[in-house]
Protein backbone atom coordinates (compact mmCIF):
# COMPACT_ATOMS: atom_id res chain seq x y z
CA UNK A 1 0.00 0.00 0.00
CA UNK A 2 2.76 2.28 1.06
CA UNK A 3 4.76 1.57 -1.86
CA UNK A 4 1.65 2.13 -4.31
CA UNK A 5 1.33 5.61 -2.39
CA UNK A 6 4.98 6.80 -3.10
CA UNK A 7 4.61 6.08 -6.81
CA UNK A 8 1.43 7.62 -7.51
CA UNK A 9 2.94 10.68 -5.15
CA UNK A 10 5.91 10.79 -7.50
CA UNK A 11 3.58 9.98 -10.57
CA UNK A 12 1.51 13.46 -9.69
CA UNK A 13 4.77 15.49 -9.34
CA UNK A 14 6.06 14.26 -12.66
CA UNK A 15 2.66 15.14 -13.89
CA UNK A 16 2.54 18.55 -12.12
CA UNK A 17 6.09 19.24 -13.33
CA UNK A 18 5.06 18.19 -17.04
CA UNK A 19 1.68 20.49 -17.31
CA UNK A 20 3.81 23.10 -15.76
CA UNK A 21 6.76 23.26 -18.24
CA UNK A 22 6.41 20.67 -21.37
CA UNK A 23 2.57 21.07 -21.93
CA UNK A 24 2.88 25.20 -21.98
CA UNK A 25 4.44 24.60 -25.33
CA UNK A 26 1.70 22.38 -26.89
CA UNK A 27 -1.34 23.97 -25.26
CA UNK A 28 -4.65 23.53 -27.80
CA UNK A 29 -5.83 26.84 -28.69
CA UNK A 30 -4.28 28.12 -25.33
CA UNK A 31 -5.54 25.26 -23.16
CA UNK A 32 -2.75 23.08 -20.98
CA UNK A 33 -3.91 19.74 -20.11
CA UNK A 34 -4.40 18.94 -16.58
CA UNK A 35 -2.71 15.63 -16.52
CA UNK A 36 -2.78 15.55 -12.31
CA UNK A 37 -6.67 15.38 -12.53
CA UNK A 38 -6.82 12.92 -15.04
CA UNK A 39 -4.84 10.75 -13.09
CA UNK A 40 -6.76 11.56 -10.00
CA UNK A 41 -10.25 10.61 -11.72
CA UNK A 42 -8.48 7.55 -13.23
CA UNK A 43 -7.98 6.19 -9.63
CA UNK A 44 -11.31 7.46 -8.09
CA UNK A 45 -12.92 5.98 -11.28
CA UNK A 46 -10.84 2.31 -10.74
CA UNK A 47 -11.03 1.87 -7.33
CA UNK A 48 -13.40 -0.73 -6.10
CA UNK A 49 -13.76 0.28 -2.73
CA UNK A 50 -16.77 1.50 -1.36
CA UNK A 51 -15.71 3.91 0.76
CA UNK A 52 -14.28 7.60 1.13
CA UNK A 53 -10.49 7.30 2.22
CA UNK A 54 -8.75 6.88 -1.39
CA UNK A 55 -10.67 9.36 -2.32
CA UNK A 56 -9.43 11.62 0.47
CA UNK A 57 -6.30 10.39 0.17
CA UNK A 58 -5.66 11.00 -3.63
CA UNK A 59 -7.83 14.62 -2.98
CA UNK A 60 -4.91 15.34 -0.60
CA UNK A 61 -1.98 14.39 -2.73
CA UNK A 62 -3.12 15.33 -6.68
CA UNK A 63 -4.87 18.98 -4.68
CA UNK A 64 -1.45 19.15 -2.75
CA UNK A 65 0.98 19.21 -5.78
CA UNK A 66 -1.97 21.30 -8.31
CA UNK A 67 -1.70 24.06 -5.69
CA UNK A 68 1.72 23.91 -5.41
CA UNK A 69 2.24 25.07 -9.02
CA UNK A 70 -1.00 27.33 -9.00
CA UNK A 71 -0.86 30.82 -8.23
CA UNK A 72 -4.10 30.08 -5.70
CA UNK A 73 -4.17 29.60 -1.94
CA UNK A 74 -3.24 26.16 -0.48
CA UNK A 75 -6.39 24.34 -0.27
CA UNK A 76 -8.41 25.29 -3.20
CA UNK A 77 -7.12 22.27 -5.15
CA UNK A 78 -7.21 19.88 -2.81
CA UNK A 79 -10.76 21.42 -1.64
CA UNK A 80 -12.48 21.21 -5.26
CA UNK A 81 -10.77 17.27 -5.83
CA UNK A 82 -12.75 16.10 -2.71
CA UNK A 83 -15.75 17.56 -3.60
CA UNK A 84 -15.83 16.35 -6.77
CA UNK A 85 -14.51 12.93 -6.07
CA UNK A 86 -16.95 12.64 -3.80
CA UNK A 87 -19.65 13.28 -6.03
CA UNK A 88 -17.97 11.21 -8.46
CA UNK A 89 -18.10 8.26 -6.42
CA UNK A 90 -21.95 8.79 -5.21
CA UNK A 91 -22.86 8.65 -8.79
CA UNK A 92 -20.37 5.86 -9.30
CA UNK A 93 -22.21 4.09 -6.74
CA UNK A 94 -25.20 4.37 -7.82
CA UNK A 95 -25.18 3.45 -11.38
CA UNK A 96 -22.22 0.67 -11.23
CA UNK A 97 -23.34 -1.91 -13.29
CA UNK A 98 -22.86 -5.43 -11.44
CA UNK A 99 -19.90 -6.74 -13.80
CA UNK A 100 -18.03 -3.56 -12.92
CA UNK A 101 -16.24 -3.68 -16.74
CA UNK A 102 -16.47 0.40 -16.70
CA UNK A 103 -17.43 0.61 -20.43
CA UNK A 104 -15.65 3.83 -22.13
CA UNK A 105 -19.21 6.20 -22.54
CA UNK A 106 -20.16 5.94 -18.56
CA UNK A 107 -16.37 6.49 -18.33
CA UNK A 108 -16.73 9.84 -20.59
CA UNK A 109 -19.90 11.06 -19.10
CA UNK A 110 -18.82 11.03 -16.05
CA UNK A 111 -15.04 12.08 -16.20
CA UNK A 112 -16.66 15.33 -18.40
CA UNK A 113 -19.36 15.88 -15.48
CA UNK A 114 -16.35 16.01 -12.85
CA UNK A 115 -14.45 18.02 -15.09
CA UNK A 116 -17.01 21.06 -16.01
CA UNK A 117 -18.05 20.86 -12.20
CA UNK A 118 -13.96 20.99 -11.55
CA UNK A 119 -13.08 23.85 -13.71
CA UNK A 120 -16.33 25.72 -12.50
CA UNK A 121 -15.81 25.75 -9.02
CA UNK A 122 -12.21 26.71 -9.17
CA UNK A 123 -13.15 29.48 -11.64
CA UNK A 124 -15.33 31.04 -8.80
CA UNK A 125 -12.66 30.09 -6.07
CA UNK A 126 -9.97 31.63 -8.21
CA UNK A 127 -11.94 35.03 -8.69
CA UNK A 128 -13.04 35.47 -5.32
CA UNK A 129 -9.28 34.53 -3.87
CA UNK A 130 -7.16 35.98 -6.49
CA UNK A 131 -9.32 38.34 -8.31
CA UNK A 132 -9.25 36.56 -11.75
CA UNK A 133 -12.39 37.47 -14.56
CA UNK A 134 -15.21 35.44 -13.53
CA UNK A 135 -16.06 36.14 -17.43
CA UNK A 136 -13.63 32.66 -17.66
CA UNK A 137 -16.65 30.76 -16.38
CA UNK A 138 -18.25 31.43 -20.07
CA UNK A 139 -15.28 31.20 -21.77
CA UNK A 140 -14.38 28.92 -24.72
CA UNK A 141 -11.02 28.31 -22.13
CA UNK A 142 -13.12 25.95 -20.19
CA UNK A 143 -14.28 23.73 -23.23
CA UNK A 144 -10.90 23.87 -24.59
CA UNK A 145 -9.36 22.22 -21.31
CA UNK A 146 -11.91 19.81 -21.19
CA UNK A 147 -11.58 18.47 -24.56
CA UNK A 148 -7.57 18.20 -23.94
CA UNK A 149 -7.95 16.82 -20.53
CA UNK A 150 -10.25 14.43 -22.09
CA UNK A 151 -8.12 13.09 -24.90
CA UNK A 152 -5.16 12.58 -22.17
CA UNK A 153 -8.32 10.92 -19.59
CA UNK A 154 -9.34 8.44 -22.88
CA UNK A 155 -5.70 7.41 -23.42
CA UNK A 156 -5.25 7.05 -19.77
CA UNK A 157 -8.46 4.51 -19.59
CA UNK A 158 -7.59 2.39 -22.11
CA UNK A 159 -4.02 2.06 -20.62
CA UNK A 160 -5.28 1.21 -16.94
CA UNK A 161 -8.06 -0.64 -17.84
CA UNK A 162 -5.63 -2.84 -20.22
CA UNK A 163 -3.04 -3.11 -18.61
CA UNK A 164 -2.94 -2.34 -14.86
CA UNK A 165 -6.41 -3.31 -14.23
CA UNK A 166 -5.95 -6.46 -16.20
CA UNK A 167 -2.12 -6.97 -14.48
CA UNK A 168 -3.94 -6.63 -11.00
CA UNK A 169 -6.86 -8.87 -11.88
CA UNK A 170 -4.25 -12.20 -13.23
CA UNK A 171 -2.15 -10.95 -10.04
CA UNK A 172 0.51 -9.69 -11.73
CA UNK A 173 0.83 -6.53 -10.60
CA UNK A 174 0.07 -6.75 -6.91
CA UNK A 175 1.58 -3.48 -5.49
CA UNK A 176 -1.23 -1.51 -7.75
CA UNK B 1 -36.46 -4.79 10.55
CA UNK B 2 -35.59 -3.27 13.97
CA UNK B 3 -31.96 -4.50 14.01
CA UNK B 4 -31.47 -3.24 10.37
CA UNK B 5 -32.71 0.26 11.78
CA UNK B 6 -30.46 -0.03 15.07
CA UNK B 7 -27.41 -0.45 12.21
CA UNK B 8 -28.76 2.31 10.17
CA UNK B 9 -28.59 4.71 13.21
CA UNK B 10 -25.10 3.63 14.61
CA UNK B 11 -23.84 4.34 10.93
CA UNK B 12 -25.20 7.58 10.50
CA UNK B 13 -23.91 8.34 14.49
CA UNK B 14 -20.51 7.02 13.77
CA UNK B 15 -20.48 8.85 10.82
CA UNK B 16 -20.80 12.31 11.97
CA UNK B 17 -17.50 11.94 14.16
CA UNK B 18 -15.63 11.27 11.22
CA UNK B 19 -16.69 13.89 9.13
CA UNK B 20 -16.56 16.85 11.78
CA UNK B 21 -12.62 15.24 12.54
CA UNK B 22 -12.14 14.66 9.17
CA UNK B 23 -13.35 18.51 8.21
CA UNK B 24 -11.40 20.02 11.45
CA UNK B 25 -8.18 18.23 9.81
CA UNK B 26 -8.69 19.38 6.55
CA UNK B 27 -8.66 23.22 8.15
CA UNK B 28 -5.61 22.34 9.87
CA UNK B 29 -3.40 20.90 7.02
CA UNK B 30 -4.98 23.86 4.92
CA UNK B 31 -4.08 26.65 7.48
CA UNK B 32 -0.59 25.15 8.23
CA UNK B 33 0.23 24.92 4.48
CA UNK B 34 -1.01 28.20 3.89
CA UNK B 35 1.03 29.58 7.05
CA UNK B 36 4.12 28.08 4.82
CA UNK B 37 2.52 28.49 1.33
CA UNK B 38 5.17 31.19 -0.29
CA UNK B 39 7.67 29.24 1.24
CA UNK B 40 6.40 25.57 0.28
CA UNK B 41 5.78 26.78 -3.07
CA UNK B 42 9.25 28.58 -3.99
CA UNK B 43 11.20 25.57 -2.48
CA UNK B 44 9.48 23.20 -4.63
CA UNK B 45 9.57 25.28 -7.73
CA UNK B 46 13.78 25.51 -6.61
CA UNK B 47 14.02 21.86 -6.38
CA UNK B 48 11.41 20.92 -10.44
CA UNK B 49 13.48 24.31 -11.93
CA UNK B 50 16.14 21.67 -13.29
CA UNK B 51 13.48 18.97 -14.29
CA UNK B 52 11.07 22.11 -15.39
CA UNK B 53 13.79 23.70 -17.85
CA UNK B 54 14.90 20.32 -19.29
CA UNK B 55 10.56 19.33 -19.92
CA UNK B 56 10.44 22.95 -21.20
CA UNK B 57 13.43 23.02 -23.53
CA UNK B 58 11.67 19.50 -25.23
CA UNK B 59 8.36 20.85 -25.30
CA UNK B 60 9.68 23.63 -27.41
CA UNK B 61 11.07 20.96 -29.73
CA UNK B 62 8.50 19.16 -30.04
CA UNK B 63 6.39 22.14 -30.29
CA UNK B 64 8.76 23.27 -33.13
CA UNK B 65 9.44 20.33 -35.21
CA UNK B 66 5.30 19.76 -35.14
CA UNK B 67 4.85 23.93 -35.40
CA UNK B 68 7.51 23.12 -39.08
CA UNK B 69 6.29 19.88 -40.31
CA UNK B 70 2.17 21.70 -40.32
CA UNK B 71 3.68 24.89 -41.67
CA UNK B 72 5.84 23.29 -44.49
CA UNK B 73 9.33 23.52 -42.85
CA UNK B 74 11.45 26.18 -43.54
CA UNK B 75 8.43 28.57 -44.50
CA UNK B 76 7.51 28.81 -40.93
CA UNK B 77 10.74 29.25 -39.52
CA UNK B 78 11.66 32.02 -42.18
CA UNK B 79 8.32 33.52 -41.49
CA UNK B 80 9.12 33.27 -37.73
CA UNK B 81 12.42 35.22 -38.40
CA UNK B 82 10.65 37.76 -40.49
CA UNK B 83 8.09 37.92 -37.63
CA UNK B 84 10.74 38.68 -34.56
CA UNK B 85 12.35 41.33 -37.36
CA UNK B 86 9.31 43.03 -38.40
CA UNK B 87 8.99 43.34 -34.52
CA UNK B 88 12.43 44.64 -34.12
CA UNK B 89 11.78 47.37 -36.73
CA UNK B 90 8.37 48.39 -35.09
CA UNK B 91 10.30 48.77 -31.97
CA UNK B 92 12.74 50.98 -33.45
CA UNK B 93 9.69 53.17 -35.11
CA UNK B 94 8.22 52.92 -31.80
CA UNK B 95 11.25 54.68 -30.15
CA UNK B 96 11.48 56.95 -32.91
CA UNK B 97 7.96 58.74 -32.95
CA UNK B 98 8.33 58.89 -29.15
CA UNK B 99 11.46 60.32 -29.18
CA UNK B 100 10.73 62.38 -32.29
CA UNK B 101 7.65 63.71 -29.67
CA UNK B 102 10.01 64.67 -26.75
CA UNK B 103 12.04 66.74 -29.46
CA UNK B 104 15.26 64.54 -27.82
CA UNK B 105 18.13 63.62 -30.32
CA UNK B 106 16.79 61.26 -33.36
CA UNK B 107 20.03 58.94 -32.39
CA UNK B 108 19.42 58.32 -28.86
CA UNK B 109 15.99 57.27 -30.49
CA UNK B 110 17.55 53.66 -31.60
CA UNK B 111 18.89 53.02 -28.56
CA UNK B 112 17.02 50.22 -26.61
CA UNK B 113 14.81 50.45 -23.94
CA UNK B 114 17.37 50.91 -21.40
CA UNK B 115 18.14 54.17 -22.31
CA UNK B 116 14.26 55.36 -21.34
CA UNK B 117 15.84 54.54 -18.41
CA UNK B 118 14.41 51.71 -17.21
CA UNK B 119 15.71 49.21 -15.02
CA UNK B 120 15.25 45.58 -16.39
CA UNK B 121 15.79 42.69 -14.47
CA UNK B 122 16.12 38.78 -17.45
CA UNK B 123 14.41 36.23 -16.56
CA UNK B 124 13.54 32.74 -17.93
CA UNK B 125 9.69 31.49 -18.36
CA UNK B 126 9.50 28.22 -16.01
CA UNK B 127 5.81 27.42 -17.04
CA UNK B 128 2.32 28.33 -18.23
CA UNK B 129 -0.33 28.18 -15.80
CA UNK B 130 -3.85 28.27 -16.52
CA UNK B 131 -4.23 30.12 -20.01
CA UNK B 132 -2.96 33.31 -19.57
CA UNK B 133 -0.59 33.21 -16.52
CA UNK B 134 3.13 32.23 -16.71
CA UNK B 135 5.91 31.48 -14.08
CA UNK B 136 9.01 33.44 -14.11
CA UNK B 137 12.44 32.13 -12.61
CA UNK B 138 12.53 35.98 -10.78
CA UNK B 139 11.28 36.68 -7.25
CA UNK B 140 11.63 39.11 -4.57
CA UNK B 141 15.41 38.14 -4.14
CA UNK B 142 15.50 39.64 -7.99
CA UNK B 143 13.89 42.74 -6.84
CA UNK B 144 11.09 42.41 -8.33
CA UNK B 145 7.41 42.94 -7.08
CA UNK B 146 3.88 42.87 -7.88
CA UNK B 147 2.09 44.96 -10.77
CA UNK B 148 5.57 45.75 -12.53
CA UNK B 149 5.30 45.35 -16.31
CA UNK B 150 7.10 42.36 -18.13
CA UNK B 151 8.45 42.78 -21.62
CA UNK B 152 10.60 41.48 -24.19
CA UNK B 153 13.81 42.44 -25.83
CA UNK B 154 11.77 44.07 -28.86
CA UNK B 155 9.64 46.17 -26.41
CA UNK B 156 6.42 43.67 -26.93
CA UNK B 157 4.03 44.22 -23.50
CA UNK B 158 3.86 40.65 -22.11
CA UNK B 159 1.56 41.59 -19.00
CA UNK B 160 2.54 42.55 -15.26
CA UNK B 161 4.13 40.64 -12.31
CA UNK B 162 0.70 39.08 -10.40
CA UNK B 163 2.34 37.58 -7.29
CA UNK B 164 5.36 37.38 -6.09
CA UNK B 165 7.34 34.32 -4.23
CA UNK B 166 10.90 34.81 -2.93
CA UNK B 167 12.75 33.02 -5.74
CA UNK B 168 9.67 33.37 -8.55
CA UNK B 169 6.72 35.07 -9.80
CA UNK B 170 3.27 34.46 -11.50
CA UNK B 171 3.08 36.75 -14.81
CA UNK B 172 -0.55 37.79 -15.90
CA UNK B 173 -0.39 38.11 -19.63
CA UNK B 174 -2.74 41.17 -21.28
CA UNK B 175 -5.04 38.28 -23.12
CA UNK B 176 -6.06 37.42 -19.57
CA UNK B 177 -9.74 38.27 -18.96
CA UNK B 178 -9.42 41.02 -16.23
CA UNK B 179 -6.49 42.62 -18.40
CA UNK B 180 -7.18 46.09 -19.45
CA UNK B 181 -4.94 48.61 -21.01
CA UNK B 182 -5.07 52.22 -22.65
CA UNK B 183 -3.43 51.79 -25.91
CA UNK B 184 -2.89 54.50 -28.87
CA UNK B 185 -2.82 53.51 -32.32
CA UNK B 186 1.12 54.36 -33.64
CA UNK B 187 1.01 57.29 -35.84
CA UNK B 188 3.88 58.67 -37.54
CA UNK B 189 2.33 61.81 -38.84
CA UNK B 190 2.60 64.47 -35.89
CA UNK B 191 -0.55 66.59 -37.76
CA UNK B 192 -2.92 64.00 -37.30
CA UNK B 193 -5.03 63.62 -34.08
CA UNK B 194 -4.05 60.44 -31.78
CA UNK B 195 -6.35 57.69 -31.68
CA UNK B 196 -6.62 55.86 -28.08
CA UNK B 197 -8.46 53.09 -27.11
CA UNK B 198 -8.50 50.15 -24.87
CA UNK B 199 -6.85 46.63 -25.00
CA UNK B 200 -8.76 44.08 -23.78
CA UNK B 201 -8.08 40.46 -22.75
CA UNK B 202 -10.34 38.08 -24.37
CA UNK B 203 -8.84 34.68 -22.88
CA UNK B 204 -6.95 31.90 -24.68
CA UNK B 205 -4.20 34.36 -25.14
CA UNK B 206 -5.71 36.29 -27.33
CA UNK B 207 -7.08 40.01 -27.14
CA UNK B 208 -9.50 42.58 -28.78
CA UNK B 209 -9.82 46.63 -29.01
CA UNK B 210 -12.40 48.26 -27.81
CA UNK B 211 -13.21 52.18 -26.81
CA UNK B 212 -12.61 53.42 -29.96
CA UNK B 213 -15.01 56.06 -30.87
CA UNK B 214 -17.07 55.51 -34.05
CA UNK B 215 -15.72 58.94 -35.85
CA UNK B 216 -11.70 57.91 -35.59
CA UNK B 217 -10.46 55.71 -38.84
CA UNK B 218 -8.33 52.95 -37.57
CA UNK B 219 -7.07 50.53 -40.49
CA UNK B 220 -6.01 46.75 -40.79
CA UNK B 221 -2.54 46.67 -39.88
CA UNK B 222 -2.29 49.44 -37.35
CA UNK B 223 0.02 49.03 -34.78
CA UNK B 224 -0.93 49.74 -30.86
CA UNK B 225 1.06 50.66 -28.48
CA UNK B 226 1.06 51.71 -25.21
CA UNK B 227 -0.36 54.95 -24.11
CA UNK B 228 0.50 55.05 -20.02
CA UNK B 229 -2.78 56.99 -19.36
CA UNK B 230 -3.58 54.56 -16.80
CA UNK B 231 0.04 54.14 -15.12
CA UNK B 232 1.08 50.64 -14.64
CA UNK B 233 2.85 50.59 -18.16
CA UNK B 234 5.10 52.70 -19.77
CA UNK B 235 4.55 54.60 -23.05
CA UNK B 236 5.47 53.35 -26.54
CA UNK B 237 5.28 49.45 -25.51
CA UNK B 238 4.40 47.07 -28.66
CA UNK B 239 0.82 45.88 -27.95
CA UNK B 240 -0.45 44.35 -31.47
CA UNK B 241 -1.36 44.83 -34.91
CA UNK B 242 -4.99 45.59 -35.52
CA UNK B 243 -6.43 42.71 -38.10
CA UNK B 244 -10.12 43.35 -38.71
CA UNK B 245 -12.24 46.50 -37.77
CA UNK B 246 -15.34 46.11 -36.59
CA UNK B 247 -17.63 49.28 -36.79
CA UNK B 248 -21.62 49.26 -35.95
CA UNK B 249 -22.86 52.77 -36.26
CA UNK B 250 -25.53 52.19 -33.55
CA UNK B 251 -22.67 51.59 -31.09
CA UNK B 252 -20.81 54.29 -29.80
CA UNK B 253 -17.38 52.68 -30.19
CA UNK B 254 -15.92 50.82 -32.70
CA UNK B 255 -13.84 47.48 -31.74
CA UNK B 256 -11.13 45.73 -33.68
CA UNK B 257 -9.35 42.12 -33.90
CA UNK B 258 -5.83 42.46 -33.06
CA UNK B 259 -3.04 40.17 -33.29
CA UNK B 260 -0.75 40.59 -30.47
CA UNK B 261 2.66 40.83 -30.55
CA UNK B 262 3.74 38.47 -27.62
CA UNK B 263 4.17 35.20 -28.59
CA UNK B 264 4.88 32.82 -25.83
CA UNK B 265 6.86 29.95 -28.66
CA UNK B 266 9.33 32.14 -29.77
CA UNK B 267 10.61 33.89 -26.34
CA UNK B 268 13.01 32.62 -24.19
CA UNK B 269 13.76 35.28 -22.34
CA UNK B 270 11.49 38.00 -20.57
CA UNK B 271 12.80 41.76 -18.99
CA UNK B 272 10.65 42.90 -16.30
CA UNK B 273 10.91 46.68 -15.63
CA UNK B 274 11.61 47.33 -11.66
CA UNK B 275 11.66 51.06 -11.89
CA UNK B 276 8.75 52.21 -13.43
CA UNK B 277 6.48 52.80 -10.54
CA UNK B 278 8.98 54.23 -8.66
CA UNK B 279 9.81 57.20 -11.16
CA UNK B 280 6.35 58.02 -11.97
Amino acid sequence: MWLKVMLLTISFYMLAVLQNSFFSYLSFLGAVPNLVFVLFFLLIFFDKQRDYYPVVLWSVIAGFFIDVFSFTYFGVAIGLLLIVGILAKKIQKSLREPRQEFPLPYFLSLFIATSISYEILFKICAHFLNGISLAEILSLGILYNIIYNTFFAIIGFFVYKKVIANAVNKNQLKLL
Amino acid sequence: MKNQTGVSINKKSSALPKIVIGGVAFFVIVFVFNLFGSQIKNSFQIASYPLESRFFTAGESVSSFFGSFLKAGALYKENENLKTENLNLLSQISLLVQKQEDGKDINEALANCKDLGFSLVPAGIIGLDEQDMVSINKGSADGVAQGMPVINQQNVLFGKVFKVYKNFSKVILISEKSSLIDVEVQNVDDTLSKIYGAVKGKGGLSVFLDLIPVDQEIKEGDVLITSALEGTFPKGLLVGKITKVEKNDQKPFQQAQIEPFFNLKNTDNLFIITNYKNEK
